[in-house]
Order: structure tokens, then C-alpha cells, then sequence
């Protein structure tokens, strides 16, 4: 592998022990893969949720603390395993909740912005078009990538930190032009787009194309940006999706033929029916709600203002429980609209900086969970023993208001 | 007792040996692995249950979440690792979560990937096989 100047004197230790230690395990893994030489990294969007990474990823953590490290590209962090706000009143053990406590504190000395979200672009942390970054967390990734035209692997748990103390990354993989060319043509014909149809879509496509790269046609100009962002989580759920395009809407398949002149290895079409039959099978409960849980990927600005205006002057049923994930960014935008207050004197509590997938849900004693998202339909249930029930945003507050 | 050679790309270095443990399904760490008894908990797949401690886990890919890694760490962290890995294919999150493993906890658990023949095809669970991580050879004793 070929290293600079700079490179190797992060090697050989003259910019300390950490960068050393960094560089070591990324010369060793571009090595085992083939890599040519690094590329630099623009950022760094880091997990430090202890419902991941355990008693080991914390060691880790605190192990480049120990050898004085510092993050030196701009660093986000991945949602924590609790809520600050909320975690006494919802069950969750003290030791665990310490343990969580060292992570957050392990990551912010070594220089990470406190964003705690899977949202780290609706927090300042946006690269341009082109730009190579080193994004952890399945749906930030796919973003990153689809919607941002940024390019980086699925940086695995652990090794972004790498990178952050480095600036760099072998290059391999989605860095390299050839691999984010267009494989699998999936063509939609359902007309207009519902938030939850673009969820259940990127189901679809997860499961149909697996890792290879989709290219996504017919979606119609109204996609917004909280669509896309569903749509990539989805198909990184169900399937190993890190990059989508779709022809009119996201950068790269803009700046050329999104298959680079080749066919398409296969063709895939999706209308109504598929997406009524996916929606059928991801709806796996027999009784009522007893828990709402929205935010998966975190919620932005405008879903906290649709939410606020459908919860507002309602409350929920005695025994019901809205919960709803957002980054602490976001919380206080929403906080000076209103849409906190509105929120939550519906009884419904704001669980911003957590992960609800990562949580400890399952120490709680709420069996049938209703969502608004597909990934938190497809995981929760492999996760933790609950059945789900997958609606529409207004649907799920009809299913938790009342008397 | 049959014995099968096979050669591919040695991943992670280390010497190794045990009984085969063999997937023909994809693994999910993340979620799939419960690092503090070693045991397989993915209930979505046929080996549900059982123990991967000690054995040579042979399995095609990973896959599941970016998280995989520091479930691997975990799991080598509590002594409740495999013998030894091999795959079609390792991907990166796989190997991140072993060298890991080796620099952290100072297990050095072989890891082999592309052999020249099919380790699903060849390798059946209760094998006994030896690996040899730094020359991507893989040893099969028949049983």
C-alpha cells in the first residue's frame, strides 16, 4: 500500500500513540483488501451506543483515550442506548446506564459533538457531492451516499474511530467509482408516494437486490428529503443496501448514467399491489396498541411540526405510551416552535439522543408496539418478543388518543 | 480418516483447530450472536441455538448491522469466541471485529476466506479442521 509522507509518520508514531495504533489497523485491513493507498475523510459519524457496543466497545474506547487521542476530522456520534430525559422512568438499570454514562464521556474527550443522532446531516454534518467521509449507522450511510452523493463504506463499529484520529481510510469499496455504479433497475409505478409507501419500498428493494446497488425509477418529483431518508433505511434493513440512486432526485445519477453504460444485472418492478402485500406482512399484531414508537430514523423538523399538529389538545389513553426519537439538534428547534409543549402534554415523551432500537425495550412490559417506520418494524421484533403494527403517522395517533 | 486440503486467503493470522460448525445461512452477529454464552440467537436461522465456542464456524457471509464488530469484540472479549472462521467471503466488519480481538485481547483467532473449493460444499458440522490463518490453509479430517 502506498502511504504519504504525513501517513507514515502517523505510522511510525511521530504524532503520537493513538494515530499509530490507528493507522496500524488500517494499513493491516487495506492490505488484507486490496487497497492502493488511503483516501482522506472529510468526517467521521461514530457509534457510541453501549446497547452495540458493550463492554468491549467501551474499552476500546477508553483505550484511545488512555493514549491521549483526539479526534482531528469533524466527528458526530450515533444515538446513545438511553435517554438522558427519561431513562429513570422507564425502567432501565442503573448499571447500565452508568456504563452508557463512560462511553458518552470516553467520546467527547477524545472530541465528538455531542449530536447523539442517526441524523448527523440534520446536525452539521453535511459533506458535499463527492466528498469521501467515514459514516457508521446503516440509514446515516445510505444517505450519506444516495442522498448526498458523499461516498463511504459501511464503516463497521469501532473501526470509524479510526479514522476520525486519522482523517483516513483505506481505499476500498464504495470509495472507488466502479463499485457505485447502478446493478439492479427497480421500477415504480404506484403514482403518488405516501411516507409510510416509501418505507414499505425500500423494504421491498432490501430484500430484492441485497448488497448490490439499486437504481430507483419513477418516484415522483414530490419525494422529500424525510422520504428518502426512509426509504434508504429500509432497504439497509431488510437488505444490505449502502447506495441507491434515483434518476431525477439524487446528485450522482444526475451527473451521469447512473448503470456507467452498462445493463442492468436485473429488472424489478414494484406497484400497489407489492406494496399493500409487504405492508400485510409487516403488520404482525392481533390486538391493540399499547406502545407508539416513532423517530426511526430520528425525526426532522418538519415531522416534529406534523406530529405537534396531530397530537395537539389530544391526549392518550389511560395506559398508552407515545414515544418519540429525535436528536437533542432538532429538539430544540421544535422546542422554540411549540411542538415539545404540544407534544408532550399530549402524555407522549420525547426521547431525544436515544436509539429505540438499541434501547432496552425490551425490559419494559409493552408487547404490542405500534410504528411509522419499516426499519423499527423489521428489527424490533427479532430483537425483543413484541408484535407490530405498521401505519401511516396519523394512523398511529388515531390508535393511541382518546379516552 | 479423509483428509481435504484447501488453500484460499488468509485474512487474520493464527493457528487453530476444531469441530466444524457449519451455516449454510448467512450470520448476523449484531443481535444474532449472544456474546456472553457463545451461543447462536437469531431465531430466524436453523442453527438457533447452538454453541459457537471452540468450533471452526463456517458460515457463507456476515450481515446485519455496522455493529457486528464490537458484537464480535464482545464475544472474544468474554471468551466465547469461535476456534477459527471461514467464509465465502469475510467482509470488513467481520475482520475489523477479530484484529480487534487481536490487538485488544491478544486472540489469535485464524480467519480464512475464498478457498479454492466450497467450504460449505466440503466442510460438514462435526469435522474435524485445522487452520492456518497466515497461509489460508484449511485442513478437513472427515468424521
Amino acid at each position: 500500500m502506498e502511504l504519504t509522507a504525513y501517513e507514515n509518520q502517523m505510522l511510525e508514531g511521530a504524532h503520537g500513540p493513538a494515530p499509530r495504533f490507528a493507522m496500524e489497523v488500517l494499513v493491516k485491513l487495506g492490505q488484507i483488501y486490496g487497497a492502493d493507498r488511503m483516501v482522506e475523510v472529510a468526517s467521521a459519524q461514530i457509534m457510541a451506543h453501549y446497547g452495540s457496543l458493550h463492554d468491549a466497545g467501551l474499552e476500546l474506547a477508553e483505550k484511545f483515550v488512555a493514549l491521549g487521542g483526539r479526534f482531528i476530522i469533524p466527528t458526530t456520534e450515533d444515538p446513545l442506548s438511553i435517554c438522558e430525559r427519561h431513562w429513570r422512568d422507564i425502567g432501565i438499570a442503573e448499571e447500565y446506564a452508568a456504563k452508557q454514562e463512560r462511553l458518552r464521556q470516553a467520546v467527547l474527550t477524545l472530541g465528538a459533538q455531542p449530536v447523539w443522532t442517526c441524523t448527523p446531516y440534520f446536525a452539521g454534518n453535511l459533506p458535499r457531492f463527492g466528498q469521501n467521509v467515514s459514516w457508521a449507522e446503516s440509514s446515516a450511510v445510505s444517505f450519506a451516499n444516495s442522498v448526498l452523493g458523499a461516498r463511504t463504506n459501511r464503516t463497521p463499529a469501532g473501526l470509524n474511530y479510526c479514522a476520525a484520529l486519522t482523517g483516513r481510510m483505506p481505499r476500498m469499496g464504495l470509495y472507488r467509482p466502479e463499485n457505485r455504479r447502478g446493478q439492479v433497475l427497480v421500477r415504480v409505478e404506484a403514482g403518488e408516494l405516501s411516507s409510510l409507501d416509501y418505507n414499505t419500498l425500500g423494504l421491498i428493494i432490501g430484500k430484492s437486490v441485497g448488497n448490490r446497488v439499486p437504481v430507483v425509477e419513477g418516484l415522483p418529483d414530490s419525494a422529500g428529503v424525510d422520504d428518502l431518508k426512509y426509504l434508504g433505511a429500509a432497504a439497509a434493513s431488510s437488505g444490505v443496501v449502502a447506495l441507491y440512486h434515483a434518476p431525477g432526485l439524487t446528485p450522482e445519477a444526475m451527473a451521469g448514467d447512473p448503470f456507467g453504460g452498462e445493463e442492468p444485472l436485473e429488472r424489478l418492478r414494484v406497484g400497489r399491489d407489492e406494496l399493500t402485500a409487504m405492508r400485510r406482512e409487516m403488520n404482525t399484531a392481533s390486538g391493540e396498541a399499547e406502545l407508539g414508537v416513532v423517530g426511526c430514523p430520528h425525526y426532522s423538523v418538519p415531522e416534529m411540526q406534523q406530529l405537534a399538529g396531530l397530537l395537539k389538545g389530544q391526549r392518550l389513553k389511560p395506559g398508552r405510551e407515545l414515544w418519540v426519537y429525535t436528536s437533542p439538534t432538532v429538539y430544540e428547534l421544535a422546542q422554540g416552535m411549540g411542538c415539545v409543549a404540544d407534544i408532550t402534554s399530549s402524555g407522549a415523551r420525547i426521547m431525544d439522543g436515544n436509539c429505540l432500537i438499541i434501547s432496552p425495550l425490551g425490559k419494559t412490559p409493552f408487547r404490542t408496539i405500534i410504528t411509522d417506520s419499516a426499519k423499527a418494524a423489521y428489527y424490533l421484533p427479532s430483537e425483543h418478543e413484541v408484535q407490530m403494527i405498521y401505519a401511516e403517522t396519523a394512523e398511529l395517533v388515531s390508535a393511541l388518543v382518546g379516552e | 480418516m479423509e483428509k481435504i486440503i484447501l488453500k484460499g486467503r488468509g485474512i487474520l493470522a493464527g493457528v487453530a483447530e476444531g469441530r466444524a460448525l457449519v451455516s449454510d445461512e448467512q450470520i448476523v452477529w449484531s443481535h444474532g450472536v449472544e456474546p456472553w454464552k457463545g451461543v447462536i440467537d437469531d431465531s430466524k436461522v436453523k442453527l438457533h441455538g447452538q454453541s459457537i465456542k471452540g468450533r471452526v464456524f463456517v458460515y457463507p457471509y456476515g450481515k446485519g448491522s455496522t455493529s457486528s464488530s464490537t458484537w464480535i469484540l464482545e464475544t472474544i472479549r468474554c471468551g466465547n469466541a469461535p476456534a477459527a472462521i471461514i467464509n465465502r467471503e469475510t467482509e470488513l466488519i467481520i475482520t475489523t471485529g477479530f484484529l480487534y480481538g487481536q490487538l485488544l485481547y491478544g486472540a489469535a483467532i485464524p480467519v480464512v476466506d475464498q478457498l479454492d473449493q466450497d467450504p460449505l460444499a466440503v466442510i460438514a458440522t462435526g469435522d474435524l479442521v485445522r487452520v492456518d490463518g497466515a497461509a489460508g490453509i484449511v485442513e478437513v479430517f472427515k468424521s
